[in-house]
């Protein structure tokens, strides 16, 4: 779940959320993993988002 | 950043696709209001009361009727079939808070900087930024009720924007104009990466 998502759902601003998470991946309960992320998107991936908002 | 509730249980979910664009422009442009015309979700605000001891630094000349401001940062999502998240963040409009754009322009498809045609100006900041880093961004004029109108080679000229650079007006508050102006976006983007040197928007 990416972390903007979570501070959504909850209301809270993305740095409180991330001080929480912070605090919860410090004592162990939490596990935080790095999307992979392209540093630049290709051109399938354009496309794909292309396609989707033609689409909406 | 992903959040795992480590020990599975959710093993074999799949991780979605992300993308993101950028959403920027002076204060008070717009852009709460573009992100919210088609996300899916409310955007993330927190919008804080303007208040008398920010008044030296957050001119609200020719926006007199705005009482607050968005602090931190817009956030919408837009889900496509396919397992596809388009993210849009609206970055904080003003620039004691632009700290936080560093993080957020890594990996963007590009950027939306967002123009007030009564107060052209106050994208220059934002124009710099994304030509700086080497981000890939498009105007957007939006077309406010009471500001004066011009063409799109008017504000070229005044934003003395390179001639590949896509101007496009719209209608912040409409969700067909802000879908033409994403499209838009991706569109120079693909074009610009396939014909690097002839960018040019079909």
């Amino acid at each position: 779940v990416p972390i903007v998502d979570l501070a959504s759902e909850i209301e809270l601003p993305i740095g409180v959320v991330r001080v929480l998470l912070g605090d919860l991946t410090g004592d162990g309960l939490l596990r935080i993993v790095s999307a992979q992320r392209q540093p630049v998107p290709d051109q399938s991936l354009l496309r794909m988002v292309l396609d989707g908002l033609e689409s909406l | 950043m992903v959040l795992n509730h480590s020990d599975d249980g959710m093993a074999g979910s799949s991780v979605p696709t992300t993308a993101k664009i950028l959403i920027a422009g002076g204060f008070g442009v717009g852009k709460t209001t573009l992100v919210g015309a088609i996300s899916e979700i409310r955007p993330l605000r927190t919008e804080e009361p303007l208040t008398e001891s920010s008044r030296a630094v957050d001119s609200t000349r020719g926006v007199s009727a705005k009482t607050t401001t968005t602090v931190a940062m817009d956030f919408g999502r837009i889900s496509f079939q396919s397992e596809l998240v388009l993210y849009l963040f609206g970055t904080p409009g003003q620039e004691r808070f632009w700290f936080m754009w560093d993080d957020l322009a890594i990996g963007a498809i590009g950027a939306v900087v967002m123009a007030d045609t009564r107060r052209v100006a106050d994208c220059f900041p934002a124009i710099d930024y994304f030509e700086r880093n080497g981000t890939a961004f498009i105007i957007a004029v939006n077309s406010f009720d009471d500001a004066p109108r011009f063409g799109a080679d008017d504000i070229r000229i005044a934003l003395t924007l390179p001639p590949e650079v896509p101007v496009v007006m719209c209608d912040a508050r409409d969700r067909d104009s802000v879908k033409n102006v994403l499209v838009c976006l991706v569109r120079y983007v693909m074009n610009s990466r396939s014909q690097p040197t002839h960018a040019s928007l079909s």
